[in-house]
Parts: structure tokens; sequence; C-alpha cells
């Protein structure tokens, strides 16, 4: 049996005009990586709040650390740490008192040095916060949220708005808790993300858990698929003809076309003899495996980013 | 108490520079200016009216004491009368002109003070007989502060004639009896002793609004809070933090300030007595009372910041931080009443010496406690970690 760090039973948040939270039920072991993916207004940060004790929930039951309650205690936030989607602080604190402020909230805390080296940001150590970039920001946040040597992580979009360099350095941070041994629950709306650092993946939409699996896992349920992309300037006829080609339905996002397939060779040599007979030029032609924002669309129709 | 939470909230203060301008400077700024402004004014701006009744008839006692009315009644080259004086034929015309606010005071004249003069200074070197000095009396509308700073001002005016009288001949030329509780002013008039427990009440009140108020709502509508809610963080905790860090601000706000008015204004130690120090620290009190109330109810900085406006302006006006309010329309009188200002910066006044209040003297604890009880009790139990999110 594995050890379960936190166990979540028919969670649900309805507020006047939406059901936010609508009857979500999972556990997730100590040690791994646990991810909520879905579209803005899914419902993951609420889900994400009623765990870490910020909001009440409507009804449902969540188990942390072997212990039942309704309402996270404070006894269960000594052990966890958290990174809310949009973090400030207190504004003209440097980073070192906002560390040595965080550390104050627990029994027991990690030394704010220690935490600043974790998170690489010793030479902004004596930087008001309010100074830093977007990144070095996130990096403040994350060290915030493991001032307290956590049993448990919850990070909430933490590479949201981040360029590519920040959001990587965050994924490096991440890594390194998992290998130390955290269990993180992270959410994010980017599958690359999702793809990468997690264990188990459960996608979310609505309010609801539509699907939980781990990131290969759900790629396999799509099947033996891969996908021709490539770029052309696409009339309405022309979009007709490509559709009957096969039995996947083509997805065409101005002048870039995606064309799902169970039967590469075949599709390819149709597509190009198609372009080679219509005089077309295809741009940026590629093949690739599938991935989670593909089961996402499979699963609702929908793209993550919509 | 968290102490770093404690030093933290401090040191977020002390760094922003809007905080330094509004909290430490502007209190001074504002001390400067009404102490300027009202201080030329002199008596230019400063007149009361006054009825006469003289009942004493030709003596060389009342020929004195009308040569010391027309000086003060007489405008000179530099600066216009004090007082204008209205004779009045019996008491009863005198006090309906005093009910009415036709006038400011009244002054008597006793028929025997001409008798009583003259005792005065035929037995001015007996030493075996000590006659009584001759005795005038003065009515005034202890409600208005118009009428007790008439009766102040004339009190004045006779005490310089004693010492004036008492230098050339050796005599205490009369005693002014006032019809009411006893002014007990320490010294002359001043203005800035005048403004400086309202400018006091008014930096503690900025401090506790805007200070504690608007930037608990900012830090909550910037998600500040909510972060601490995912933390072991207490709320009551939380708020004491706030409280003793924007207390320790008033503490500098008080120290400067009567520094201030002392070493350029010549201000008394007066407002160090243990009276206006307790007023004072209950006004830090309701202060932070008003401020614990925004910032744990408004929804927004923005919010709070408008919320703190229309509380602040028409408290200090209405408050007398600055200006006579008892003499208002009673449209807006109730307003005075029920304003903690008022009670705070009277009972800072009356300790001081400088005014009496015409306020029974348990209001001026009950009202500001009445209202730190109702806004504490609201503040705490509408606090909430976070804004208005779904």
């Amino acid at each position: 049996m594995p050890d379960i760090v936190l166990q979540v039973q028919e969670l649900k948040k309805y507020f006047p005009t939406v059901k936010a939270v609508d009857g979500v039920s999972f556990q997730i072991p100590r040690g791994t990586v646990f991810t909520l993916l879905g579209p803005n207004g899914a419902g993951k940060t609420t889900t994400l709040e009623i765990i870490e004790g910020i909001r009440h929930s409507t009804s449902g039951e969540i188990e942390f650390f072997g212990k039942k309650m309704k309402k996270v205690d404070r006894q269960t936030k000594e052990k966890i740490g958290v990174l809310l989607q949009s973090t400030n602080f207190i504004p003209h604190l440097k980073v070192k008192e906002t560390l040595a402020l965080f550390a104050s909230f627990f029994k027991k805390s990690l030394p704010p040095e220690q935490i600043i080296q974790f998170v690489s940001l010793e030479e902004k150590r004596n930087d008001l916060v309010e100074k830093l970039s977007g990144g070095q920001k996130q990096r403040v946040a994350i060290a915030c949220a493991l001032i307290n040597d956590p049993e448990m992580v919850f990070l909430d979009e933490p590479t949201t708005g981040l360029d590519p360099q920040a959001r990587r350095n965050i994924w490096d941070i991440i890594e390194l808790l998992r290998k130390q041994g955290k269990t993180i629950f992270l959410t994010t709306h980017y599958m690359e993300e999702a793809q990468r650092l997690s264990d188990m993946v459960c996608i979310m939409d609505h309010g609801k858990i539509i699907a939980m699996d781990s990131p290969m896992g759900h790629i396999q349920k799509l099947g033996e698929r891969n996908y021709i992309e490539f770029s052309m300037k696409v009339s309405e006829e022309e979009i007709q003809e490509m559709d009957s080609w096969d039995e996947e339905s083509v997805e065409i996002e101005g002048e870039h076309v995606v064309i799902p397939t169970k039967n590469l060779h075949q599709t390819l040599d149709k597509v190009m003899s198609w372009a080679r007979k219509k005089q077309i030029a295809l741009a940026d032609i590629s093949i690739r495996q599938p991935n989670l924002e593909d089961v996402f669309l499979t699963l609702t129709g929908r793209r993550l980013r919509d | 108490m968290n102490v770093q939470l404690f030093k933290s909230l401090l040191f977020d203060d002390l760094r922003e520079k809007e905080v330094l301008f509004w909290i430490f400077a502007f209190p001074l700024v504002l001390m400067t200016i009404l102490t300027i402004i009202f201080s030329n004014m002199g008596s230019s701006s400063v007149h009361f009216k006054m009825a006469l009744l003289d009942a004493s008839g030709d003596g060389m006692g009342s020929k004195i004491l009308h040569q010391v009315l027309d000086s003060i009644s007489t405008d000179t080259l530099d600066q216009p009368a004090l007082f204008s004086i209205i004779e009045v034929e019996d008491h009863e015309q005198g006090m309906n002109l005093l009910r009415d606010q036709k006038v400011d005071i009244l002054l008597s004249i006793p028929t025997d003070f001409n008798m009583q003069w003259s005792r005065a200074v035929l037995f001015l070197r007996n030493e075996r007989v000590k006659p009584q000095p001759p005795v005038v009396e003065v009515s005034r509308v202890p409600v208005r502060d118009g009428s007790s700073l008439a009766s102040q001002v004339l009190e004045q005016v006779f005490a310089a004639v004693n010492i004036e009288a008492a230098k050339q001949m050796n005599l205490h030329v009369m005693d002014v009896h006032i019809d009411s509780e006893s002014v007990g002013s320490t010294g002359e008039f001043s203005y800035a002793d005048f403004y400086l427990p309202g400018v006091l009440i008014m930096g503690f009140f900025s401090t506790g609004l805007f200070g504690l108020g608007t930037s608990m709502a900012f830090l909550r509508k910037k998600n500040v809070l909510k972060r601490f809610a995912a933390t072991p963080l207490r709320a009551i905790d939380f708020l004491f933090a706030q409280m003793v860090g924007k207390l320790v601000l008033m503490v500098i706000v008080f120290v400067m300030l009567i520094l201030f008015s002392h070493f350029v204004f010549g201000t008394s130690w007066s407002i160090l007595k243990p009276g206006a120090v307790y007023y004072s620290f209950l006004g830090a009190l309701t202060a932070l009372a008003f401020g614990l109330f925004i910032g744990g109810t408004a929804k927004s900085g923005n919010t709070a910041n408008t919320f703190a406006n229309v509380i602040f302006f028409p408290m200090q006006f209405l408050g007398g931080l600055y200006f006579p309010v008892f003499d208002l329309p009673l449209a807006v009188r109730w307003f005075v009443y029920i304003n903690p200002m008022t009670y705070l910066a009277a009972g800072i006044r009356q300790s001081t010496g400088l005014m009496e209040s015409p306020l029974p003297g348990y209001l001026h604890t009950l009202v500001p406690v009445a209202w730190i009880v109702l806004l504490w009790a609201i503040a705490i139990w509408r606090f909430k970690w976070e804004g208005d999110t779904v």
C-alpha cells in the first residue's frame, strides 16, 4: 500500500452562479508529483485553495496525513508549503527579511540563507522584493513555500507569465524537490509542464475531473497515432477535401494545419500527392507524437488555451 | 505577539515615502500653516462682542475700568479692536443678548464697585486692614467656544491691569468673577497651544485610517493576506502586530510634534500632563479602531481609501480640531456630539489647562471607548484574509 499523503473525497465548492468544483476525488501518494491540468476557470485553483485551508468547501472531505478534516487546521499548515497563483509580498521588505517573516509563522523552519541558496537568489538577498524581476519574485515565492521544510508543496501555476528561461529555472527547482522526496501538488495549463514534471496528471474541466492517469497513460489511451503539421493558405474547398482524407478530423487554425492519423505513411503520401496536384507549397511540415494537449482536445473538443 | 511580523510591518511603513510624508511630515506642515496663519491674523481676525452692564455710577474705579474697556474696544492704527461693547440697561437684557448669541459675554459692574475701589485705595498702606479688591462679574455660555475664549481674553486683560497697578501702586485693582466654573487658563491664549491637540488627533487618525485601514485593504487586494492565510499565522496575531506597529508610528508622531511645536512655536509642556497623555493615548486607540474597521471590512484598497477620506474629513472639521464647533447650526451639531474627535480634543485641551471643556468629563472617555469597542468588535467579526474572488 502506498503512503497516501492527501486524499480528497467528493469535494464541492458552489458559488451562487457557478459550480467551481463539482465532486472532485483523488489521492496523492508520498513523494510524487500530482498535477491538475486544465484551462483557465476549470476549478484548479479553487480546489487547491480549499485544500490549502484558504477557502471553505461547500461539501466533501479532506484527509491530510491520515487525519480527516473539513478545513485544514494550523497543525497541518505547519507541514505544507504554498505558492499561490499570484503572489505578492509586503512591498518594502528585502528578500532575506521576507523569508525571515515567513519563517516566523512556523514552529520549525529552515535558515533563510539555506533556502536563498536553494533558489539561487544569493545576489539578491539584500534587494527589496518589489525591485525583483517576475522570475526572481517567483523564486522568492517558492522560497517562502519551502521555508518550513514542508512534507507537501502546493504550486499553483508556478510558471504562468514567465519567460522561457525563468520557466526552465522553476522546472529545475521542482525536479530538485522531487528528488528530495517532497510530495508536490501542481496546477498548470501548460501541457509540456505537466508532461515533463508529473507522475500523475488529473485533467479537470468545468469543475470536474474528466481523466486521471500518468502522462504516458493518457497518451497511450489515444492509441497509435501521429500528427502531421504544416502551414499553407487554405480555402473552404480545400478544407472540405482534407476533411475527407482520414477518419480523424483535420484541425485548421489560420494557416496552420494539424492532421491526426493512425496510418502515418499512407496519410503523409496522400498529403504530398494532393499538394503536388494542387500546386500548393507546404511550409514547416513536421510529424510529431501525441501530447497532453491532444488528450485534452480529444476529451473535450477544445484546446487547453481556449 | 509575532515580533518578526511587527518589525516587518514597521520596516515596510518606514521605507515608504508616502507614509513618511503623510504620517510624519504632514502634521508638522499643518501645525506650521495653522499657527502662522492664525497667529498672524492676530486680533484682526479675533473679535468678540461684549454686553456691558454698569451699575456703578460715577467714581474713580469705574472711570479707570472704562479706560481699560475703551482701550480694548477702540481700533488702533495697526490693530482693529478686540471687543465691541453693547451697553445694556439691566441684567436680563444682557442675558437675553448672550442667550441669543448676539454677544459672547456679559460684563457686569456692580453698584458698590466704586465704594470697594475707594476702600481698597484708602487702606492701601494700612497693614492691619486688608480690604477685598473690587469684583466684576463675567457671564458666558460655556458650550460656546467663542464665549469661553472671550471670557479668557477679558481675564487676561484684567490680569495685565492688575500687574501694572501692582507695579505702580502696590494695588490689586479688581478681581474677575465668572459666573460658571473657573476657566483655569494658565497663561496667555496661544494659537499654537490651541492647535497642537487638534493636529495630534489629526495625525493619529491619519495613521489609523490610511496607515492601518487602507494599507491592510491593499495587502488583502494584492493577495498578501491570502498568502498569510495559508500559514499557521492567526488573524488575531496579525491584527495585533498591525496595531502595535501603527501605535509605534503614533508615538513617533506625538514626540516629533510636541518637540517641533515647543521649539518652533513655543508651545507649553502642559501637553505632557498625565491627563493630556491619557487622552492622546485614548485618541491613538480610537484611531486604530477606525483603521481596523476599514481594513477589516473594505473589499479593496480603493474602497478603503474612499471610505477613509469620507470619514476623515468631516470628522476633523466637525471635531473641534481647528475651530470652535459648539456654535454650529443644529443640523450639523449632532455630528459634533457623536464624533469621538470632539471629546478627545476637548479632553486634551482641558487637561492642559488651555480651555475648559463644555462637555461632561465622563463623556471624554465614554464616547471614544464606545467607538473603540464597537469598531474593534466589527473588525474582528468581519475580518477576511482574502478579497472578493470566485
